[in-house]
């Protein structure tokens, strides 16, 4: 055999199998991976096209999934991807940092908070505000819409909500009022030395009409609209893309605001359903903060900077803005010195 | 070069037959952690099975259409060493480290929301959940385990109960 003809069956050999092992996605230069928290879609796609627009030579590819999910993509499930963006930015830290470390540094780049969505059609919709709001869903012939804090963390934040309005209304028995007897085993709240703690079961089943359980707050706006519930728990700029009308609660609860406790302690969730061997599921109430990454396995390392870069930029800001969702004037990163240089200018470091 | 060349179709082999794969033949079920009543494949494939087509929805609204499962319903599974009552649940763990956990009423009931294939939701008839060997008459893909929810309709159901890669069962009784 030829040296030449045994070079190029060498190479075959070793690269088709190479090739097929690798998987589908994975980005090639002049595409960028983006992969996103389920309520980033909409901002996202109205990014994407922005990006394409101004760099038509590069394709940007979305994928969405929960957060935690999004993460696990890349750290465990073998994916590739050139951005990573989360609804909880302390994920990346907790998933990614560390000894076998796959990324260094996360921008918090927008902010959001949870609130009441509902239809013109939703029971007692001429009577709901801010002040009366937890007697009007705790009503037994209204449906309430609940998104399952063990698959969503718009679920574990909606417990933290009600629990912080027991403070904020003065009503101790708020929480139970609204979820009373509804499932099978029962949400429980623990007073601990420095933390109230919601105590989530393994297993979660309605066995009531008053809530509806579903496993994302995604979920519950087909029902909302299709009249099946009448209020549920909801991001505000979700509420506000799909044309719902959306009461917004006291800073003091939303999960808008810097700090929240009660009376000095934190507010916790402890969910008994362990989803990911790598998470441990507890989660304390704070503020709402997007994050973004780029992972250090990402293969267009150029294509996720300029992506980003344009992310962070006015133009991208007002993209978002559009989307209804709260871009940061002045995003904020962990580690300003491992930044890529071209998306220092835009942060601050905290 | 003769001994090169077939050093290289050597390592194309075992990359081709191993390397593409997750898990294999020596995958084993723990029923209530004892090593004890572990099982292979093979003995999963020799417990009665049932067939049937199921699609998932994830959790951003995406659908994968119905496809024919085969596989043993997670009731025979519990059964070999449990008695069912309305307190049994049954835990599913994943080689890559999801877990999942059936109450009664999903893993005996077939108790799941369902949808069509537009994604709204629709009610189905009698749901069964297997653990799947079989996937449109291969290989499971993301196998040679994975949960399936099943139904003479073909049901669509959420992904999140759709667990991969399944490595371990346990049983667990759980206070109401």
């Amino acid at each position: 055999m030829r040296r030449g003809s045994c070079i190029i069956l060498l190479a075959i050999l070793v690269l088709v199998p190479a090739s097929m092992c690798i998987g589908g996605g994975d980005s090639e230069p002049n595409t960028i991976k983006v992969i996103c928290a389920g309520s980033l879609v909409a901002p996202f796609e109205a990014i994407e096209q922005g990006f394409e627009q101004k760099y038509p030579g590069i394709d940007v590819l979305i994928e969405a999934h929960g957060s935690i999910q999004v993460i696990r993509q890349v750290t465990e499930l073998g994916q590739t991807a050139d951005v990573l963006a989360v609804a909880d930015f302390s994920l990346i830290p907790m998933l990614m940092y560390g000894e076998d470390e796959q990324a260094s540094w996360y921008i918090k780049f927008a902010t959001n908070h949870l609130g009441i969505a509902y239809t013109e059609g939703s029971a007692y919709s001429d009577e709901i505000n801010v002040g009366n709001w937890p007697s009007i869903i705790s009503r037994e012939d209204v449906l309430l819409g609940f998104s399952d804090p063990r698959f969503d963390a718009s679920g574990y934040r909606t417990l933290m909500i009600l629990q912080l309005a027991e403070a904020a209304y003065g009503d101790e028995d708020l929480l139970e009022s609204v979820l009373g007897d509804s499932f099978s085993s029962k949400i429980k709240v623990e007073f601990e030395e420095d933390a109230i703690v919601i105590k989530v079961p393994e297993i979660l089943e309605s066995i009531s009409d008053h809530i509806v359980l579903r496993g994302s707050s995604i979920q519950l706006l087909s029902l909302l609209e299709a009249g099946a519930i009448d209020y549920a728990f909801e991001y505000e700029n979700v509420s506000r893309y799909y044309g719902l009308l959306f009461l917004e609660l006291p800073s003091s609860i939303d999960l808008s605001s810097d700090v929240f406790a009660v009376e000095d302690k934190a507010v916790a969730v402890d969910i008994g359903f362990k989803r990911f061997a790598s998470v441990t599921p507890y989660f304390i109430a704070q503020k709402t903060f997007y994050g973004v990454t780029i992972p250090n396995s990402s293969k267009n390392k150029d294509g996720a900077e300029l992506f980003v870069d344009f992310l962070l930029s006015e133009e991208g800001k007002a993209i978002l803005e559009g989307t209804y969702l709260n871009a940061m004037d002045q995003p904020i990163t962990d580690n300003y010195d491992g930044l890529p240089t071209s998306l220092r200018e835009y942060v601050g470091e905290g | 070069m003769k001994r090169l060349l077939f050093f290289c179709i050597l390592i194309v082999i075992i990359m081709s037959s191993s390397g593409c794969l997750s898990g294999g033949d020596d995958v084993k079920i723990n029923l209530s952690g004892t090593e004890e009543q572990a099982l292979t494949l093979d003995d999963i494939k020799d417990l009665p099975y049932v067939e049937g087509y199921g699609g998932r929805k994830n959790s951003v609204g995406q659908i994968t259409l119905p496809v024919p499962y085969k596989g043993v319903p997670l009731t025979e599974i519990y059964e070999l060493d449990h008695e069912i009552t309305e307190d049994s649940a049954i835990r599913i763990i994943a080689e890559d480290g999801y877990i999942a956990t059936f109450s009664y009423n999903q893993f005996v009931l077939g108790d799941f929301v369902t949808y069509d294939e537009e994604g709204n939701e629709i009610t189905a008839g009698e749901l069964t959940i297997i653990l799947a060997y079989e996937e449109d008459g291969k290989d499971v893909i993301d196998g040679p385990l994975r949960v399936v929810i099943i139904g003479p309709n073909g049901p669509i159901t959420d992904g999140h109960w759709w667990v991969r890669y399944v490595s371990e069962i346990e049983a667990v009784n759980i206070e109401q």
